[in-house]
């Protein structure tokens, strides 16, 4: 008590504690400082507030100083869906140990658990954030932290949901190792630059698990995407880095593994697309390296359009896929080179481990389909199977020089 | 034989509804979170944004944003199908209210977050326009204007 009689007549006559002497403050559900809206008033820059086991029912509370907030035990804050959480709008601010839940939710307005706004080296850590709008909002931050977080929202209606981690004209920002399942969008970035995004999961979201505008110099290492209503959606950004990420599961008319629309100069190494309706749709996207992929029972491994040009696919698996790739024009400006692709039948006489012939992965079948969508009902049949074998002869039909002359005899890795 | 010219006629009369109905340039339902956005290829989810372009003959085509259809129509202008279709917008104050695009006015608005980053939204006056900037930042526009805009990074308003 006398320690905190000392700090609030401190902070009354104005005086700046030096940081040795600051005394840490701890809200407790039935001790001397019962909110958490206390608690804030009373802890200094630079010093620590601690919050005891408990549930908080408190909304709106802002952070505008450098402070850590460490939870013990898990405190809920609870917002009763009547607004923000926690607001966040000092530089150096730490949040640790903590469960926020229920903000509002609104069509007008952006109501997250966590907004962070115009701050520079904001720390978040280890929170579960439950049943808000958005989970984390960062807008105009500078070196932002998010790391072994837990977001989980109902996700039932697309209307009524915001995204689990959502950037804006944020730079430098680290986020990893966090599970998101049940927003929009898992994790949303638009005008953001320079964010490193690794071994985070992102499941069970209504539209995207992630979901890139306009963010150059990204780079997204060792995620998992599953089962999301559209799969994962980049656009319109230059220089990304897409390594080692697994794309499971997006089954749907509008879903794709990965769906990448006017993508430049990035490169796409070493990811996984197992069990989706399109493992990677590629749309007015240039000069990107495709490298190292394995492509495995998709409907569609590629969806390669033509306005997509000088792309190099190189080195990848496709694995009992429906359909190898699919492309709409004949002409091609893309390459392909030492891939396995489990539909190749030639042979290998010299033994040097490279098919002969070369393989042509877009079948007639894949061009009558990309005109007439119903007739997939002939997948399978014989008349399908004939045509393929007629048209692998005499191509007529199928792009000539979408073809990889170095088809590998065995799977690699 | 009476029975036969009966059944024709109900035949005939079913056939002119359908036809009737094939033709109508009113909007059709958008099935969210599963229609994709035929400018963009996104997911449509967001009922305050969704637009559609209806032609003559009654095909429609779906977007998630305004900015979507208005860059859609940019780009098809030369095909004879867009010249007499319909453009509708929604209402961002009623979500799944349909408006005719060049009836509706328009706010571009730093603060409001569209499916594409053009910052647009649809009502349905200039005095319903006029009110939403009342308290919050923005400017109205007018359809001519929002089929301008261009879709490239400097979409965004912001810096």
């Amino acid at each position: 008590m006398k320690g905190i009689t000392f700090i609030a007549i401190a902070a009354l006559l104005g005086l700046s504690s030096p940081k040795a002497t600051a005394q840490p403050v701890t809200v407790s559900a039935g001790g001397e400082i019962p909110t958490i809206a206390e608690g804030l008033k009373l802890t200094q820059s630079y010093d620590t507030l601690h919050i005891k086991q408990g549930t908080y029912l408190e909304h709106n509370l802002v952070v505008d100083k450098p402070i850590t907030i460490i939870g013990h035990n898990r405190p809920v804050i609870d917002g009763e869906k009547k607004g923000f959480i926690l607001v966040i709008t000092a530089d150096d601010v730490t949040v640790k140990g903590l469960e926020i839940r229920n903000t509002s939710t609104s069509f007008m307005e952006d109501y997250a658990g966590i907004l962070i706004e115009k701050t520079k080296n904001t720390l978040i850590e280890d929170i579960r954030l439950i049943d808000n709008f958005f989970g984390i909002y960062l807008a105009e931050t500078d070196k932002a932290v998010i790391r072994n977080n837990y977001f989980s929202a109902s996700g039932e209606r697309e209307t009524s949901s915001g995204n689990g981690i959502h950037l804006w004209y944020s730079k430098d920002t680290k986020i990893e190792n966090n599970y998101v399942r049940g927003h929009r969008d898992g994790l949303y970035f638009e005008f953001v630059d320079g964010a490193y995004i690794r071994n985070n999961v992102s499941e069970d979201n209504i539209r995207y698990g992630i979901h890139f505008m306009y963010s150059d110099n990204c780079s997204y290492l060792d995620n998992t995407f599953r089962n999301n209503g559209g799969g994962v959606a980049v656009m319109y950004t230059s220089n990304v880095e897409i390594i080692g990420n697994r794309f499971e599961d997006n089954w749907g008319s509008s879903a794709y593994g990965m769906l990448l629309k006017e993508i430049n100069r990035s490169r796409i190494l070493d990811n996984h697309f197992e069990n989706n309706s399109v493992g990677l749709y590629i749309e007015a996207t240039s000069r990107n390296e495709v490298k190292g992929n394995t492509f495995k029972q998709n409907g569609w491994a590629i969806k390669l359009m033509a306005n997509s040009t000088d792309n190099v696919f190189s080195e990848n698996n496709f694995l009992a896929n429906s359909f190898e790739v699919s492309t709409n024009s004949r002409r091609n400006f893309n390459e392909f080179t030492g891939n396995y692709w489990s539909q190749y039948e030639g042979y290998d006489l010299d033994r040097d481990g490279v098919g002969d012939v070369p393989h042509h992965p877009v079948r007639l079948f894949t061009i009558l389909v990309e005109k007439q969508p119903q007739s997939l009902l002939l997948l399978r049949s014989l008349l399908i199977d004939i045509l393929d074998a007629a048209e692998k002869v005499m191509p007529a039909l199928t792009p000539e020089t979408l073809i990889d002359i170095k088809p590998q005899m065995d799977q690699l890795k | 034989m009476e029975f036969f010219k009966k059944t024709a006629r109900i035949m005939f009369t079913i056939g002119l509804l359908f036809f009737a109905a094939g033709c109508s340039q009113e909007p059709v339902e958008i099935h969210y979170a599963s229609d994709e956005c035929s400018h963009c290829k996104m997911m449509i989810t967001d009922n305050q944004f969704a637009s559609q372009l209806v032609t003559e003959k009654g095909k429609a085509l779906k977007f998630d944003a305004i900015e979507c259809m208005a860059a859609y129509h940019q780009n098809n202008e030369k095909k004879e199908e867009l010249n007499s279709a319909k453009l509708w917008v929604s209402n961002y104050e009623q979500p799944g209210m349909w408006l005719d695009a060049t009836e509706a006015s328009f706010v571009r608005s730093e603060v409001i977050k569209s499916p594409m980053g053009a910052s647009l939204l649809a009502l349905p006056s200039y005095e319903a326009a006029e009110n939403h900037i009342q308290d919050k930042p923005g400017r109205v526009i007018a359809w001519e204007e929002v089929t301008q805009i261009r879709m490239n990074k400097g979409m965004g308003m912001h810096k």
